[in-house]
C-alpha cells in the first residue's frame, strides 16, 4: 500500500475509536508537552543512541540535533487534535524518509514505545501507570512481532516477485540479446547483400543500356534489311519479267531459228539443183569441145577446104571451154555458197542449241528467282519482325532500365534503412547489456536487503 | 610443118653423117630463121594438148581420126601393159594405149577415159588421156629436139617444149620397147 489514495483515513480512525473527544482530550495535552517535551525527546533519543541498529542510523551529531528538533515538531502536530488527510500524507512522508533510512518497523515500534513510556511515565506517575507501561511495553513487543510477520511475508513475496522479474527479465535480456545479435548479423549479412545487389543493379542497369543499345541497332539493322528485301523483292520482280521477256525472245529466236534452218534446207536442195544443172552444162561444153575436136580434126582432114570449118570449130571449143571455166567458177562459187551455207546452218543450229539452252537457263533463272522472291519476302517478314520485336525489346528494356534505377534506390534505401536497423539493433544491445547489468545489481542488492531487513 | 630428111637419131648412123646432117639441119634452120616473114601457113599445124599420169603431150591433129570419151575398157588378158584395154569406135575394136605405162609412171584409169583415136601402120590406135587441155597452131621449128628416151621411140618424138612433149603417133608403135617399157 504505497499510495496516498488507497488510505480512508476515516475509516482508519473509526477502526481506531478515534472520535472528536480524543482529539479534544489530545488538544488538552499541549500545556503537558510545553513543560515536558524538550525531556521526553531527549530522553527518546537517548534511548535510540543506546542500541546501535538504530544509532547507526542517526548519524552524527549535527544529524541528532536536527532529528530532535523535528521530533518535537512531530509530537506537537500529534497534540493538534486534527487527523486528516493532510496529517496521513505528512505521516505517511515520514515513513517513507524511515523506510530509506534503514529504519525497519520494530526499530519504528520500539521507539514509538520508548515515547509513549517516557510520556506516560512523566503524565501518569502512579503504580497503575507502571502496570500500563509495562503492558504497552509487550503489546509493542507483539505488534513488533506481528508487523515482522506482516513485512516478512510481503518480503517474501516481493522476492518472490523479483525473482520472477529477475528471471523473466533475464531471459527476456538473453532472448533480447540473442535476437540482437540475430538482427546484427543478418543486417549486417543484409548490407552486404544489398551492396552486392546494388553492385549488381548497377551491373545490370549497365548492361541494360547496352542491350538497349543493342536492341536500337538490332531494330536499325532489321530495318535496314527489310528495306533491302523489299528493293530485292522489286529486283526479283524485275528479273522475274526480264526472264519471262528473255523466255518470249528465246521462243521466237528458236522460231526464226527453225525457219532458217527450213530455208537453209531449201536453199541447199536449190543448189543441189543449180549443181545438177552445172554438171548438165559441164556435159554439155564437153560434147561441144569434144565434137569441136573431132570437127577440127575432120576440117583438118578436109586440108585447104575445111579451113574455115576449124576456125569455127575452133570457136565452138573455146566456147566450150569458156563454159567450162563459167561452169567451174559457178560451181566454185556454189561450193563456197554450200560451205557458207552449211556453216550458217551449223551456226543456226548451234544458236538454236544455245537458245535451247538458253531457254532452259532462262527458266531455272525464273524458277531460281521465284524461289529467290519466296525466300527473300520470308525474310522481309522475318526481318519486320525482327525490327518489331527490336522496338518492343527496346521498349521493355527501357522499362527494365527504369525498374532497374528503382531497385537501385531502393537498394540503396534499403542499405540506408539496413545501417540504421544495426545501429539501433547495436543501441538495443546496449540496452540490454544495461538490463542485465541493472539485474545483476538487482541480485546483489536482494542479497544485502535480506541482511539489513532483518525478516528471517 | 618443118621436118628434117632424116631423124638424127632414129636409126645408127657414122659420126662423121651425123655431123653432116647436123650441120644441114642447122643451116636449114639459120636459113629459115634469116629470111623475114619465111613462114608461112603451110607450116603451122594443129596440135591437140593433152594430159596423162601428170605429163603433157602434144599430137598434130592430122594425126588423127577422132577424140572420143569412154567410161570403160574392155580389158584384154595377157597383153603388154601399155594395152590397157581394147575399145568399139564405129564398129571397129580399137587398142588403147597408155602412155603412163610406156614411160614407166604409175597410173590408175580416170574415172572419164579421153581416147585420141588416129592411124599408124599397123592400123587404128588410140592413146589413153586423162584430159584434152586445148589445140593449138604450133610451128615445128619452134620446138626443141626431144632427148632420147629409152622407152618411147626416136622417131615418135618431134620435139619438145615448155614440158609438153609432141608425139608422133605413127612411129609410136614402131619399137618394141614401147611395149616393154
Amino acid at each position: 500500500m504505497s499510495n496516498e489514495t488507497d488510505y480512508d483515513i476515516q475509516a482508519r480512525k473509526r477502526f481506531f475509536r478515534i472520535t472528536e473527544e480524543d482529539s479534544e482530550r489530545v488538544r488538552t495535552l499541549r500545556a503537558f508537552a510545553d513543560a515536558n517535551l524538550e525531556d521526553v525527546v531527549a530522553s527518546f533519543y537517548g534511548h535510540l543512541m543506546d542500541h546501535p541498529a538504530t544509532l547507526k542510523i542517526l548519524g552524527d551529531d549535527e544529524t541528532i540535533a536536527r532529528l530532535r528538533r523535528t521530533q518535537s515538531a512531530y509530537f506537537r502536530e500529534m497534540l493538534d487534535g486534527v487527523y486528516d488527510d493532510e496529517y496521513m500524507a505528512v505521516r505517511l512522508r515520514i515513513g517513507r524518509t524511515h523506510h530509506r533510512i534503514g529504519l525497519g518497523p520494530e526499530w519504528y515500534i520500539g521507539a514509538y514505545l520508548a515515547y509513549v513510556d517516557e510520556v506516560m511515565k512523566r503524565l501518569m506517575p502512579d503504580e497503575k501507570s507502571d502496570q500500563m507501561r509495562s503492558l504497552l511495553k509487550v503489546i509493542f513487543l507483539d505488534m513488533s512481532f506481528a508487523i515482522d510477520t506482516y513485512v516478512g511475508a510481503l518480503v517474501g513475496q516481493m522476492q518472490g516477485l523479483e525473482q520472477l522479474f529477475t528471471t523473466e527479465i533475464s531471459g527476456f535480456s538473453h532472448k533480447l540479446n540473442d535476437s540482437i545479435n540475430r538482427i546484427v548479423s543478418v543486417a549486417a549479412e543484409l548490407a552486404s547483400t544489398t551492396s552486392q545487389q546494388a553492385a549488381t543493379a548497377s551491373q545490370l542497369a549497365t548492361t541494360t543500356v547496352e542491350v538497349r543499345q543493342s536492341a536500337l541497332e538490332s531494330r536499325d539493322v532489321a530495318e535496314g534489311v527489310m528495306a533491302k528485301t523489299e528493293e530485292a523483292v522489286a529486283a526479283s520482280g524485275q528479273g522475274l519479267e526480264a526472264v519471262d521477256q528473255a523466255l518470249k525472245a528465246m521462243t521466237a529466236m528458236q522460231e526464226q531459228v527453225a525457219l532458217i534452218e527450213d530455208r537453209m534446207g531449201a536453199l541447199e536442195e536449190r543448189m543441189q539443183e543449180v549443181g545438177e544443172i552445172i554438171d548438165s552444162v559441164n556435159e554439155i561444153a564437153d560434147q561441144s569441145k569434144l565434137l569441136a575436136l573431132n570437127a577440127a580434126i575432120e576440117a583438118a582432114r578436109a586440108g585447104s577446104h575445111g579451113r574455115g570449118f576449124a576456125v569455127v570449130a575452133g570457136e565452138i571449143r573455146n566456147l566450150a571451154d569458156q563454159s567450162r571455166t563459167a561452169t567451174r567458177r559457178v560451181r566454185q562459187l556454189l561450193e563456197e555458197i554450200h560451205t557458207s551455207a552449211r556453216a550458217a546452218i551449223a551456226a543456226t543450229q548451234d544458236g538454236a542449241a544455245r537458245a535451247d539452252e538458253g531457254s532452259a537457263l532462262a527458266q531455272r533463272a525464273g524458277a531460281t528467282i521465284e524461289a529467290l522472291t519466296t525466300v527473300v519476302a520470308a525474310s522481309t517478314d522475318g526481318a519486320r519482325r525482327i525490327a518489331e520485336s527490336s522496338r518492343q525489346q527496346g521498349t521493355a528494356v527501357a522499362e527494365i532500365a527504369d525498374a532497374m534505377a528503382g531497385i537501385e534506390a531502393g537498394t540503396a534505401q534499403t542499405a540506408s534503412a539496413l545501417r540504421e536497423t544495426e545501429d539501433a539493433a547495436r543501441g538495443l544491445a546496449e540496452v540490454a547489456q544495461a538490463m542485465n547489468d541493472f539485474i545483476n545489481t538487482f541480485r546483489g542488492d536482494d542479497e544485502s536487503r535480506g541482511v539489513s531487513g532483518g525478516v528471517r | 610443118m618443118v621436118e628434117s630428111p632424116h631423124e638424127p637419131w632414129s636409126k645408127p648412123v657414122a659420126p662423121s653423117d651425123r655431123r653432116d646432117a647436123v650441120a644441114t639441119l642447122l643451116q636449114r634452120r639459120a636459113d629459115r630463121y634469116g629470111r623475114p616473114n619465111a613462114r608461112g601457113d603451110a607450116e603451122v599445124e594443129s596440135l591437140v594438148h593433152f594430159t596423162r599420169a601428170g605429163s603433157s603431150f602434144a599430137v598434130s591433129i592430122s594425126e588423127l581420126t577422132t577424140i572420143r570419151r569412154v567410161s570403160s575398157l574392155t580389158i584384154i588378158p595377157g597383153v603388154s601393159g601399155v594395152v590397157r584395154g581394147v575399145v568399139s569406135i564405129g564398129g571397129r575394136v580399137i587398142g588403147v594405149h597408155d602412155l603412163a605405162f610406156a614411160m614407166g609412171l604409175a597410173a590408175d584409169l580416170p574415172p572419164e577415159l579421153w581416147l585420141l583415136v588416129g592411124a599408124d601402120a599397123c592400123g587404128d590406135m588410140a592413146l589413153l588421156a586423162d584430159s584434152v587441155t586445148q589445140v593449138s597452131a604450133e610451128a615445128g621449128e619452134s620446138w626443141d629436139p626431144a632427148p632420147v628416151s629409152s622407152s618411147l621411140p626416136a622417131a615418135a618424138l618431134r620435139g619438145v617444149r615448155q614440158r609438153v612433149l609432141w608425139l608422133r603417133l605413127a612411129s609410136l608403135r614402131a619399137s618394141p620397147a614401147f611395149f616393154c617399157a
